[in-house]
């Protein structure tokens, strides 16, 4: 568990710094970033979820 | 809503400047929040990672990548893009390439095998995350170099549409000026 917090500060900065590459706008870099922030964390829950119910059933 | 304006002056140059020190490229473009953005968030990503690994996890070896790929220092390939911060890994190992003693006040030397077999019994799993943060920091910063050399990605296609748009007042780009 110690080390599940890593996840954040990385997909914080990968957001942050693409969503910072495609648009100059401050408002749209915060809204995407945001987005995808979302997007990454709730693609890991998901991927997470469906391996340990994948887990608990072998 | 209006459209930013975007100078990039001396393209070439904004590149080598964003390689060198993540943000940097953008200072010179007059880019400054842009630029803090990006040397905030990619070189605090480096600097953790550099951190989590007892900065030991950033160095170079020359090594045939064919015939020793078990030497061979992958993640450097990624690392090298986060600018004069990963650098010395290059210097280090380019002097051990060449017989010399590598310099003992700068860091990233390789280190030996007992350091490193010793890392990872003292930081578990901190190493393999410390060696993806650095990996990472360095690829996205080929994207802020890309963003300094280029411009944004959307704004192209934002101010294209105005300019061949016959009844737009605004028909100049006046993205991308080149050196």
């Amino acid at each position: 568990m110690i080390y599940y917090w890593t996840l954040f500060p990385l997909v914080a900065g990968i957001s942050l710094v693409y969503s910072a590459s495609r648009h100059e706008s401050w408002s749209r870099i915060g809204w995407q970033s945001l987005r995808l922030c979302g997007a990454i964390m709730g693609i890991l829950l998901v991927t997470t979820l469906i391996l340990l119910v994948v887990n608990t059933q072998v | 809503m209006p459209h930013p304006k975007v100078d990039l002056k001396n393209r070439k140059l904004a590149l080598v400047l964003a390689w060198m020190v993540p943000g940097l490229g953008h200072f010179y473009q007059g880019r400054m929040a842009k630029g803090v953005l990006y040397l905030v968030s990619i070189l605090s990503l480096f600097l953790m990672g550099l951190a989590m690994g007892d900065w030991q996890i950033v160095y170079w070896r020359w090594v045939n990548p064919i015939s020793n790929t078990e030497t061979f220092c992958f993640n450097y390939l990624g690392q090298f893009w986060a600018g004069l911060v990963a650098l010395p890994a290059l210097i280090q190992g380019s002097l051990e390439w060449k017989g010399l003693e590598p310099i003992s006040w700068l860091y990233m030397a390789r280190p030996d095998a007992n350091t490193i077999n010793g890392l990872y019994p003292a930081k578990g799993k901190f190493v393999e995350i410390g060696t993806l943060y650095t990996t990472v920091a360095g690829l996205l910063n080929i994207l802020a170099m890309y963003d300094a050399y280029e411009g944004p990605a959307h704004l192209d296609e934002e101010e294209s549409s105005i300019a061949n748009d016959p009844k737009s007042e605004k028909n100049v780009i006046e993205v991308g000026a080149s050196a």
